[in-house]
């Protein structure tokens, strides 16, 4: 218990009012998470040489990873911006520059550092992504080849899947209080 | 060296004239006439078609004329996963009739592994969720059913003359007539999922033998050619750099052979293919050797005559390094899976057609072999050792495998790397067939029947020879 009491005192970390981050999460660094995101428990966001900043509605699930981290032979402290309605499904590991909003990053799906993504792009489970890009909007990358498509349809909303969440999880998880300031 | 799955390297003579061989694993035996046979020597009968992803079933003659494809399954053209259907409710204006907006169920269809779906392209949502969907033409289905008119017609006319001179012979039966065969009854194609075939199948299986009287000349355009300065100029467009998300990969357009779709925006979702259900004949005494149950649902065989199951199995259990000219040891094992204790004896190779290029030195004595038990696991393993084996034959004996040296020399002409290949033959009691086979036919088990003396020839890959340096 003592290891899940030390996020509530991580000062850095700024939770939005309505928010919903479990305390199994780990929240390290200079982290803001917007409102109606739901972290859920052992999800990790690591802002180690710069702030991460995620926008609203992004859903993190378990063994995700974030992290804000400097190349080698860079300094500096840019901060990584993440925009709003993200997935990220379970165990993906974002490392990218920045995310635009509605990307989904399905299961074991890895960005490197040196990727950008657009809004509504989709890596496939298990795709790992690290070319010096910003894919461009809508692209979807998925299977053994990597095959890479634009898709001209909307990616299915995430509201009923956070709804259902949110109503969830404080059932069953401590969750961090949020401390947004007014 | 691991040999535990390289079931190719002990290979069972299945055809005593031409020597053919193959591993035991892929063989089936004729309990009726007491030989192994592969699947080349069978008779290849489809018992059903059916679909693995709706589980519905059809009769041949049905799925031909559905072109082998499943009504109620779709394929994603994109990823060439199973699509499925999503339902969505969608406010359509209000109409001249009534003021209000009215909600509706529409249904339309997507890829939950690639996320392509047919709003992506385009295509309408559908109001019911079955049967509206439409497969996009093959757009040479005008020139592909001309030209089986005509070979119809071709048909016709040989039939016609062949019948004058004299009755067909199956050996000398025409062309067109093979053709229709092989597309139109699937029994030739055993196993094979038609791609090519497919829309052929369908026009040809319509095809019914007509009144030759009724028989009109049919004639088909030749198909165009262009002399060289008519070809149209290329495009420059082609130089464009290639949007390459938009295109089609090869698999994609592979998978459509009859319209090769070139852009993604063109790919349209596509029927499951069905898959058969295939039973097996022995072609000399006609039994079933392989049936397997009708129900699409189950895996499971009425009749399972694998050669596995009958046939003791030889490996190779502990290989050792090959020098030519050098005699080495070698354990093989070998596997009873009868319920009846058997005594194998080891022969010599006869003249074969098949390389042999080492000399082995076989046990002399007969191997007895205990019987496969289900329970043989649970027990103790050291208490069904037999004290009376000699050490110098038996190196292990467990349950129903043993394990036997055996001595090899490889031929001193031999270079590193080359393949080692001896053959040996074996004879062993056969249980069990006769009261197996009446059972079948539903007779009645009277006494221990006498067995039947199996000889078989083997062939195995005892490995490669080193070089002399390791
Ligand atoms: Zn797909
Ligand atoms: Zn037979």
């Amino acid at each position: 218990m003592l290891s899940q009491r030390k996020q509530k005192t991580n000062p850095n970390a700024i939770v939005a009012a309505d928010a919903l981050v479990c305390e199994e999460a780990t929240l390290e660094g200079s982290i803001t998470i917007g409102a109606n995101c739901v972290v859920h428990p052992k999800a990790g966001i690591y802002a180690k040489d710069g702030p991460i900043v995620i926008g609203q509605g992004n859903i993190i699930e378990e063994q995700t990873r974030i992290i804000n981290r400097n190349p080698p032979g860079v300094t500096g402290s840019s901060p990584l911006i993440i925009g709003n309605c993200n997935t990220f499904e379970v165990g993906s590991e974002f490392e990218g520059k920045s995310l635009g909003n509605n990307n989904v990053l399905e299961a074991k799906a890895r960005v490197g550092p040196n990727t950008t993504l657009s809004n509504s792009c989709v890596i496939g489970a298990g795709c790992h992504v690290n070319t010096e890009e910003i894919l461009p909007e809508n692209t979807i990358i998925c299977g053994d080849n990597y095959l890479r498509r634009i898709n001209n349809d909307k990616l299915p909303s995430q509201t009923p899947q956070l709804d259902f969440l949110k109503k969830i999880l404080p059932n069953y998880h401590f969750l961090v209080k949020p401390n947004k300031p007014a | 060296m691991a040999s535990l799955l390289q079931v190719d390297r002990v290979q069972y003579v299945f055809d005593v004239d031409t020597q053919d061989s193959q591993s035991l694993s892929r063989l089936y035996f004729c309990i009726y006439c007491l030989g192994l046979r592969s699947s080349h020597n069978l008779l290849h009968e489809d018992d059903s078609h059916f679909c693995p992803q709706a589980l519905d079933s059809l009769a041949s003659a049905e799925a031909v004329s559905r072109k082998n494809k499943c009504s109620n399954s779709w394929r994603c053209p994109a990823c060439l996963h199973t699509l499925s259907t999503r339902a969505t409710s969608t406010i359509s204006p209000p109409t001249t009739d009534s003021n209000k907006p009215t909600v509706k169920t529409v249904y339309y269809q997507s890829c939950t592994f690639c996320r392509w779906s047919t709003r992506s392209v385009g295509i309408d949502d559908k109001e019911v969720a079955n049967d509206a969907w439409m497969e996009k033409e093959n757009p040479s289905l005008p020139r592909i059913n001309k030209l089986l008119e005509y070979y119809k017609y071709l048909e016709h006319k040989e039939k016609v003359e062949q019948a004058r001179k004299s009755p067909i012979k199956k050996e000398l039966m025409s062309v067109t007539m093979q053709l229709k065969q092989k597309y139109t009854s699937s029994k030739h194609s055993p196993g094979k999922k038609s791609m090519f075939g497919d829309s052929l199948s369908g026009a040809l299986s319509s095809l019914r033998l007509k009144d030759v009287s009724s028989l009109k000349d049919v004639s088909i355009d030749a198909s165009s050619t262009l002399a060289l300065d008519d070809v149209e100029k290329l495009n420059t467009d082609v130089y464009k750099p290639v949007q390459f998300t938009a295109m089609t990969s090869t698999a994609q357009r592979l998978d459509q052979p009859g319209n090769q779709i070139i852009e993604c925006s063109d790919l349209a979702p596509r029927r499951s293919q069905m898959f058969m259900k295939q039973s097996l004949r022995c072609k000399i005494c006609d039994h079933n050797i392989i049936k397997p149950e009708y129900s699409p649902t189950s895996i499971k065989f009425k009749i399972h005559l694998i050669a596995l199951n009958h046939i003791p199995d030889i490996r190779i259990s502990k290989p050792s390094t090959l020098r030519a000219g050098e005699r080495c040891q070698f354990v093989l094992s070998i596997t009873n899976p009868t319920e009846h204790v058997i005594h194998a004896t080891f022969l010599p190779m006869e003249e074969t057609k098949h390389e042999i290029n080492a000399k082995i030195e076989l046990p002399t004595c007969d191997i007895v072999v205990g019987k496969f038990d289900d329970a043989a696991e649970f027990v103790d393993q050291l208490t069904s050792t037999n004290n009376t084996d000699d050490a110098s034959i038996i190196a292990f004996r467990r349950g129903n495998k043993v394990g036997f040296y055996v001595h090899c020399t490889p031929d001193p002409a031999l270079s590193p790397g080359d393949n080692v290949w001896v053959g040996m033959r074996f004879k062993h009691e056969h249980y069990g067939s006769a009261p197996l086979a009446l059972l079948l036919k539903g007779g009645e088990v009277e006494k221990e029947p006498e067995p039947n003396w199996l000889t078989h020839s083997v062939f195995i890959n005892l490995g490669k020879i080193q070089s002399s340096l390791e």
